[in-house]
This record gives structure tokens, sequence and C-alpha cells, in this order.
């Protein structure tokens, strides 16, 4: 039963605004609006005006899609009373909203002089490339003028990034640094989201995590709004729910507020917001709402509410709350009432008109530019500039690392940091057990004993906070460099690089950025040591991230180059990164024999660049090109050595970067040899072979090509693992393998 | 019905062309009645000359009153019904406080002829104009402005003016500016053009002006607008809500000190309420290139340039010139 929804709430609410009784006319604007509250008539009136015209906008929004002229439906109907938190906080408070804070919006709007939020809602319904945030790419709730960090509609993705931002706005660094810009000190964060997306794991550990800040007494000024409406698209939130679960909490200061009754609302948000700012500790302002208009505008409500169930949802429409206590007060009569709202129609209606004439993006490369930009050369001037002599060497304790002999990659890769934390003094590095401990493998060794635990300190264990961490820092300035300590952690979190931190400047045409370098240990060939867990060895969910950079060193002089390039591509472009190291390599010192030393490095001068995307080739051999990365590396160059005792003259050519992968160079190596063997330590399935196979035959390729591949299968303990993982054996066979069927063939 | 946004000039409109223009409307009788019993001469006076006199039609005294009345002449001739918003671009922020009943007319007078004596003898620094925009009005930044307006003390953006920029600072910083500048055209006219008998209006050495105005005018009945009002820096009043004193310190405080920023008041007019129809109160109507400018930069109603607007104009005008007749009968015979 196709039943317009809208049009009857539209309806309905003109009728009953005609019905209302009025009280004897009053002019004293500035009285509270009823008894006992802090919300003045006047303030009462212009936040009625705010919540008619998010009415309109979502009443336009359906009217414009069945003409096929907008492409968003989901609205704020009935949360319209989330105007009273933008009314309370301050427009340069950070607001994190999820899409149903329509008029949390147009009231923040209301408060930047120069701010246009119905037409920017209105351009983003219609998918214009003119929307302020997104340029057409999405429909959010977003704006740079507004501190309104676009979010990408993802259940309650946004809260942990919410919390990190919480965290680095009472951070030292940028406490100074917003001081000399003349800037407020005691911003708090907003954050709202729904009674369903309460449940999601991103919004229970977000808010876990602020609380165990403030529990740790570290601030964390960040006050999370769940705006309640009792039922997430058809499912019931079960009665009492949020309040049972958020409303005893040691650590999270929590207001109840009526979203339906403005000034109930508004004393819970004023409430709410004060004490987050005076207290620096999180707080939750939990919401009451209703839906109107169902979920979206194809949602069909009858299928799971009675008409009578939705009936009465509807009476408790929140605009008409308001404009009942406007005219029972004598503020407005009710012809008032209706006049506002049937301007705000004629206004919104003309903004549609307007909004749809407005062009479209319909060019792919304008689609994509803001997604990933990278200026190579500024790259390079950055990734080569190093910090003042004095600077290093207190950073290393007196003992500048080129100055000393060769050494493996876990020793490089501290240096690097050590030089790192000395060149930016907005680098923060965060991560389970990188303080104290150093890091499980002590690649953090001495971080934090060098640059304090302002600037390096270790994390609860969950990722999905660790990495939100790293966005909320990034956006505010800093330039975070996350550990996630094994491959396999990761994968928990995923969605906080793949939905939220490498989809931000896309969606926001680069006026946000949350620039990061995400270091994660990862890989097998712990010779059977730890389960699938300690050896994971699965990158898909990683390469298909869309302007997400990979490098995976194998050696530790490629490993400080290449994170040099990675935290200048954060520093320029705002960039992220995630950057593999191959556990199994961090103490490798010999490459052939015990003892020779050979896979020991010098630590390479600060000039020393490895642009994104470039291979390094091994040999010049001429039978048979091998291409790999990491542990791979260092198993084929081993079988290099063998083959060529056997006669047979290779060339290694090592990937370094996983994405974008170096799709000149892998050509380059395979078209001189004609001949291909990959050696991927990872799964055969969503590994890297699939990718360099695609990319050789993309670029006409019309070589040999065949591959050694691990199993699609997790990594068991033992000295099983060796079975699932390629082993030197294995590369042997196919390159002979290879080479002899060309022999063949010739 | 038409929606109407009604735009009101600031100072300078009036010219030669316009000697002769002003209808008595009960407006102008009130504006001549006002300057009468100061013993100055009123707009209708002024109007009924033979010849332009920079004496009288350009001193900042004479100028804005007669200025003000020619818009409220134009004004009162619209059904207020129809008009939606109210936008005034400097002086015409003046006019637009009356226009939008946020000021009670003689109050606006008094406003307008205290804030025009302040300037007699009294010329502080200078302004000069200068266009960033094309041929055809497409933008053309100008590097040598922007590094003038970083590298010199006592020289401020004074008004956007859509595809113009009004740059106002001491005498010897406007002038500098003035041979700095690559000459450009406005219409036949070279520019930098220095306004002449201009103040460094909307910028700090405005500060003692905006001090004394507090003292003099400070207790003006300012009230909210009967019809939404926006002022130089984009901000909306509304009826019934605005803040009395919100529109006195802006128009006695920041207006008078900081740049009045007619773009984006145009821009949030036109953003919030979508008029049918821009009108252009008072003489001259040479408020039309900035509005034009804007639209295009705004890409309003996929205006693209000079050439489009011109050619649109003269088929279905969305900006009307209530100078023009052939515009005014427009919105004056609905």
């Amino acid at each position: 039963m196709a039943v317009n929804r809208a049009g009857i709430v539209d309806k309905n609410f003109v009728g009953r605004l005609s019905e209302l009784s009025a009280g004897p006319t009053r002019n004293d604007l500035d009285s509270p609006v009823r008894e006992g509250t802090s919300l003045t008539a006047r303030r009462a009136i212009d936040l009625f005006r705010t919540q008619i015209e998010s009415r309109h906008l979502d009443l336009a929004a359906r009217v414009l899609k069945a003409k096929n002229e907008c492409f968003y439906t989901i609205g704020s109907s009935g949360h319209e009373g989330n105007c009273v938190v933008a009314a309370a906080a301050r427009p340069s408070d950070p607001a994190f909203l999820h899409y149903r804070s329509g008029a949390f919006y147009i009231e923040r709007g209301r408060q930047v002089p120069g701010a246009t939020p119905l037409f920017d809602i209105m351009l983003g319904l219609c998918a214009s490339k003119d929307e302020p945030i997104a340029g057409g790419r999405h429909k959010v709730f977003g704006s740079k003028l507004l501190e309104i960090p676009p979010q990408t509609s993802t259940i309650a993705s946004h809260l942990p990034k919410a919390v990190g931002m919480a965290r680095a706005l009472s951070e030292p660094w940028h406490q100074s640094h917003e001081r000399e810009a003349g800037r407020a000190t005691d911003k708090i964060v907003i954050c709202t989201f729904g009674d369903a997306s309460a449940n999601h794991s991103t919004a229970t550990g977000a808010i876990n995590y602020a609380e165990w800040l403030a529990h740790s007494g570290v601030a964390a000024p960040i006050l999370f709004v769940c705006e309640d409406n009792g039922i997430g698209i058809s499912t019931p939130t079960p009665q009492g729910w949020i309040a049972t679960t958020y409303g005893n909490r040691e650590n999270l200061a929590y207001i109840g507020g009526d979203g339906l009754d403005l000034p109930d609302g508004f004393d819970a948000a004023t409430a709410a917001v004060s004490w987050v700012r005076q207290h620096r500790r999180p707080a939750f302002l939990h919401l009451r709402t209703v839906r109107l208009l169902g979920h979206a505008g194809s949602d069909v409500e009858v299928t799971y509410r009675t008409p009578e169930q939705i009936a009465a949802v509807e009476a408790l429409d929140p605009l008409l709350r308001t404009a009942a206590l406007l005219v029972a007060g004598g503020w407005l009569s009710a012809a008032d009432t209706v006049a506002m709202y049937e301007d705000a129609r004629t206004r919104i209606t003309a903004l549609g008109e307007e909004a749809i004439r407005r062009p479209k993006l319909t060019d792919l490369g304008e689609v994509i530019a803001p997604l990933a930009p990278q200026s190579a050369k500024f790259i390079r001037a950055d990734a080569v500039e190093s910090a003042p002599e004095t600077a290093r060497i207190a950073a290393h304790a007196g003992d500048l690392p080129e100055l000393d002999k060769p050494r493996h990659l876990a020793v490089q890769i501290n240096r690097a940091l050590l030089d790192a934390l000395a060149k930016y003094p907005e680098m923060r590095l965060f991560g389970e057990d990188v303080a104290k401990k150093g890091g499980v493998y002590h690649l953090t060794a001495d971080l934090q004993k060098r640059f304090g635990p302002d600037r390096v300190f270790d994390m609860l264990l969950d990722e999905q906070s660790i990495l939100g961490t790293a966005i909320g820092y990034g956006q505010a300035g800093l330039l975070p460099v996350p550990e996630i300590q094994y491959l396999a952690y990761f994968h928990n979190a995923c969605d906080q690089i793949r939905g939220e931190a490498c989809s931000l400047q896309y969606f926001s045409q680069g006026q946000f950025q949350n620039p990061m370098v995400v270091r994660i240990a990862g890989y097998g060939y712990q010779k059977g040591f730890g389960g699938h867990f300690h050896n994971d060895n699965s990158v898909a969910a990683l390469r298909d991230i869309p302007g997400l950079i990979i490098a995976s060193p194998a050696r530790g002089d490629d490993a400080v180059a290449m994170f040099r390039t990675c935290l200048a591509a954060a520093e320029v472009n705002g960039l992220v990164s995630v950057f593999i190291e191959p556990i199994a390599l961090y103490m490798t010192k010999d490459l052939h024999a015990d003892g020779d030393g050979e896979w020991n490095t010098p630590y390479p001068a600060h000039d020393h660049h490895v642009a994104i995307g470039s291979g390094k080739l091994y040999g010049s051999g001429t039978d048979l090109t091998i291409i790999t990365w990491a542990n791979g590396l260092w198993m084929s160059l081993r079988v290099a050595k063998r083959l060529a005792e056997a006669g047979i003259s290779t060339r290694v050519l090592d990937l370094r970067w996983l994405n974008p992968l170096p799709d000149a160079d892998i050509l380059a190596a395979a078209s001189a040899t004609g001949n291909v063997l990959v050696v991927d330590e990872c799964r055969r399935t969503g590994g890297i072979s699939e990718a360099v196979f695609t990319s050789l035959v993309d670029a006409g390729f019309r070589g040999k090509m065949s591959r050694v591949a691990g199993h699609d299968v997790y990594i068991p303990l033992g000295g099983a693992a060796n079975l699932v993982l390629i082993q030197e054996a294995d590369i042997l066979a196919a390159a002979n393998l290879a080479v002899a069927r060309e022999t063949v063939k010739k | 019905m038409s929606r109407l946004l009604v735009v009101c000039p600031g100072r300078g409109s009036y010219s030669k062309e316009t000697l002769g223009s002003l209808r008595k409307t009960p407006s102008v009788v009130a504006a001549d009645a006002f300057r009468a019993r100061l013993g100055r001469p009123t707009p209708t006076e002024m109007d009924a000359v033979e010849a332009m006199s920079s004496r009288l039609h350009v001193a900042g005294e004479n100028a804005s009153i007669l200025t003000m009345a020619a818009s409220l002449a134009d004004h009162d001739a619209l059904d207020p019904s129809h008009v939606v918003a109210v936008v005034g671009n400097s002086m015409g922020w003046y006019t637009a406080l009356a226009v939008a009943g946020a000021l009670p007319l003689e109050s606006a007078f008094h406003l307008v002829e205290t804030m025009g004596q302040y300037q007699v003898d009294n010329v502080i620094g200078g302004q000069l104009l200068y266009p960033l925009v094309d041929e055809d009005w497409r933008e053309l930044r100008s590097l040598e402005l922007a590094a003038a307006l970083d590298d010199t003390s006592e020289l401020y953006h004074s008004i956007h003016l859509g595809g113009q920029a009004v740059v106002g600072g001491s005498v010897a910083a406007i002038n500098a500016l003035s041979k700095r500048l690559s000459v450009r055209k406005i219409g036949v006219r070279d520019a930098p053009m220095l306004l002449p008998l201009h103040s460094a209006f909307h910028t700090p050495l405005m500060a003692d002006t905006s001090k004394r105005a507090f003292t003099d005018l400070g207790n003006l009945p300012f009230q909210a607008p009967r019809v939404p009002l926006v002022d130089g820096r984009g901000v909306v009043f509304h009826p019934r809500t605005a803040e009395p004193g919100a529109i006195r310190d802006y128009t006695l405080g920041h207006q008078v000190t900081h740049p009045y920023d007619f773009t984006t008041s145009l821009v949030v007019a036109l953003r919030d309420f979508a008029p049918d129809r821009i009108v252009l109160l008072g003489p001259g109507g040479n408020l039309g290139g900035p509005v034009a400018q804007t639209l295009i930069r705004e890409g309003w109603k996929q205006f693209t340039g000079r050439t489009n607007f011109v050619e649109r104009q003269s088929v279905d005008p969305f900006v009307i010139a209530m100078n023009r007749p052939e515009q005014r009968q427009l919105v004056t015979d609905v």
C-alpha cells in the first residue's frame, strides 16, 4: 500500500496549526517561553523557524525525488528538536552529525554570518557539484565554515574519530596552536547518532574509549547526542534500552531531554554542553525524538507499523508542539505559524528549482580528483628535509644513525621514528604497548623516554579507537602515526580507514583532511609461532580502499626512506598511508649465509628518496624476472643465487608499494626477460600476484606468467604453517619450471 | 505574486542623468520636510537644479540623503507585501533599515544626516574602486591588489562589491595604490578610480566616527524589521525576533569599521529567499553591475557572463532597475 505519509504529515500539520488555541498576545520576547526554562520566546521563535525549514527540506526532497531530481530522502522529520543542541553549543565546536541532524545544521548556519545552510542542503539533495562540501559526491551535512566535517552515514562509524578529536582538542600542542591563532581553547566536540546505531560496535567502543579516557584522567570533552526515535528502520529499540544502558555510568554524565519539547530539550542541551565545557569530560545527551515520514522515501512503513501506530507517532510531531507552545503563550497567532510554515515552503520550493538547474558531476576525472591528490614534487621536497642536527642528536641520544654500521630493519625503523618525531613537532605516535614497553618488537623503544608522554602514548586495546584517534588527531592538525600491533588486528577496525579516513578528502573536496601513517606489523614466517592472528598474510581488504597508500618495505634503508615519504605525503597532501612491516625480517641480518650481514643496511642519508609507487630492481638477468616484496624478496634473492649457480640468470623486482603498484617498473622488468614469476607471500585469492598479473595484462605484456602464492587458508600453528606459506623450495621449483618451459618453447 | 528582493544603493549612485527624476512620494515629502527643518537643501530642491554640482550633489552630507530619498521614492512604488528581503550597500544600509522597517523613517533620516554631517570638512582617508572581473564580468583576480592589501599599512578592503573591490585607506596609501595598480576598465572609464570626497568607510580608520555615532545615535529606536533584512556580513535580521541592540551595534559599530560585504549579503539573500526578481532602488542603477557580477559568479539562474546576462535581461529581466521605465513597470504594475 503506497501511502504518501509526507503529504499526510504536511496536510495534518497545517490543519492542526489553524486549530491551535491562542493565549493572550504577548510581546515580551525576552521572557522565558514557559515558566522555569531558560529558553526565551525570541529564541524559541527562531528555533521554530529552523524546525520548519528542516521539515520543508525533507518534504521538498520527496517532491523532487518523484521528479527524479533528488537522490537522497533520508530526512530529519521528527528530529527537528536537535536544533537545540546547535543553539546551546558554539559554532566553533566541531560537530560530527548523523543524517537526521538537519535542524542542527541549519541552526548552526544561523549563527555564522554568510552561511547559507538551506541552499547547501538543497544542493546536496540534488547532487549538484556546487554543493559546498562534497560537491555532489554524497548528500552529507558538512561545512568547513560551520566546523562540521562531513560524515559518510555509515552507522555510528564517526564516533571513534569524534572521541579522537575531543582528545586532540585538549592536546597541549593543539591548545597552544589555538591560542596563538586567537581561537577558543575550551571547545567541545558534538557527535550525534540514533538509538539504533548506539548498538553498533563503533558506538559502544567509542563511548567506552571516552569513559576510559575520563577514568584515566585524560581530558576528552565530547557530548554524545543520542537522538532516540525508538526504531531502527523497522526494528523497535526496546523500551528504556538507551537510558538503562547509558544512564548510570561512572565516567559518562547522562542528561535526558525531550527533543519533542523545545524548552525541555533546550535546557537539557544547555546543561549538557556547559557541563562538558566545564569538566572536559564526556557526557551523553539522550534526546527523545520520533521518526516521521519513514526511514527514507523508499521505506513503506505500513509493512512493520500499523496505521494506528504511524498516526500515533505523527501526533507527536515536534513542530506542532513548538507551535502550540508559542501560540498558547501568546507569542504567535495560529495564523502567524501557518504563515511561517508556508513562507518556508515557498522559499524552499524556489531553492529547489534553482538547485536542480545547478551543474552535476559529469567528468570522471573531476569525480576522482579530490580523493587522494599527490604532489610528487612537494612530497619529495618535504621527505628529504631533515630535522635540525641538534634536534636529531638529542633524539638519537648523541649517536647519529648514519654514522653507525649497517643495521637490521627493526633498528632502522626505530631510528626513522626518532628522526620523524624530531622533525615534526605535531607528530603523535600511539598504539598498544608502544610507549613504556617500546612495542612488542621494541621498534618504539625509547620514543616516549625521549619525546614524552604527550607525543608517544599507549592506547587501550581497541583498534577502532586507535584509528579513530588517528582520524581525530589528523583533523585537528596533528600528524598521527598509530600502530596496529598485528595485521589481523587491523581487520576488525578496517572501516575506520575504508569508510572514514580515506573518504574524508573525497567527501569534502579536500577541505577536511586526516593525514596519517598507520604502521602495521604483518605477514607470516615466524617459524610457526603465534598462529594465524600473529601471522596474517591478507592484504585484500586494504588494497581496494580508494586512495590508500600501502607501503611495504623489506629492508632497513627502504623502510626509512619510504616512511619519510609516507609522512611527507601526509604532511603535503593529507594522505592516509598504511606501512606494513614484515615481522619476520625485523631482526634478520643475514641473507645467504649465517653471519654474512647482507640484510643489514646503512641508515640512508636524508636526501635518499623513494617515491610512492616506485619499485626496486635487483640484478639484470635475462632468463627470468621474479616480482615480489617483503619476505618474498628475501627468499627470492636467496633463490636467485642458487639459480645463478645453476646457470639461470634472473632479475628480482621488489614492488615496495602495494598501492599504487609500480606498474611501469613491473612492465619494464617483465619485458626484459619475457618470463615472469610472481612470488606472493599472501593468499592466492585477493593477493598481490593477481594484481601484478592484471597490471601486466592491462599493459599488453605477452610473455610468460607464473606464480607461487600462499594457500587460501588460515595459517596454522607450528611447522604446519610452512605447508600453507610459500617456501624457498616452492620458488626454486617454480623458477625452474618457468625457465624449463621457456627453454622447451624456444 | 512576484517575490522581490530589494537592493538599496550606496552613496555615489546619484548622477547627472538622474537630475530631475525624483518623484514626490510620501517618503520624499518626509525627507524634504526633515531637511527643510534643518535649513539644508532638500532632496527635491537638489534634484530640481539644472546642472550637477560637485559641492551640492557629491558632498556626503547631501549625496546620502539624496540617494536615500530617491531609493525610498522607488520603494514607495512597490507593493510591500511582495518584498521578501532587503539588502543595502554601504550607505544604502541606512536606507535598507528604513525600507525594512528596522528604523522609523524620521530616525533613518536622522541617522543618514548625522553620519553625513560627520563628513563635513572631515573626510578621513579615501576610497578607490577597482574591477576584479574581465569585460564579460568573469572573475579576474589582481595579484597587485592582493599584495598591496597584504603589505601596506592603513590600506583595507572597504566594500566587497560583486566584481569590484572598493579599497579604503589613508590618503597616502590610496594614492600609492592608485599608481601601483595596472589600468583596467569599468565600462568606458579607466580604473583604479578614486572616489571623490569619500572617507575610508568601513575600515578601522573610522573608529572615531563609530564612537561618535554611538554617543549621538545610540538611542535611535531600532526595532525588528517588518521583512527580513540582510546586513553586510550576511547576517539575516528576522521580523519579530531580531534584537534591536544587535541591529544598532551593527549599524553604528561593525559596518562603520569593518568591510561591507555586499556580495555576501546578496548571496545570502538569494540562497535564503530565492526571490523571483531583484529590485534595484534609487538613481543610476550603477549597482546593477555588481549585482549581475555576483549572480554570474554564483551561477544563479545559470547566468554565465555579461553577454548572457544582458541578453536575458532584455527578454525577461531578473534584475529590475527602477530607473528604467520598461523594467520598473514589471514590478509596479502588478
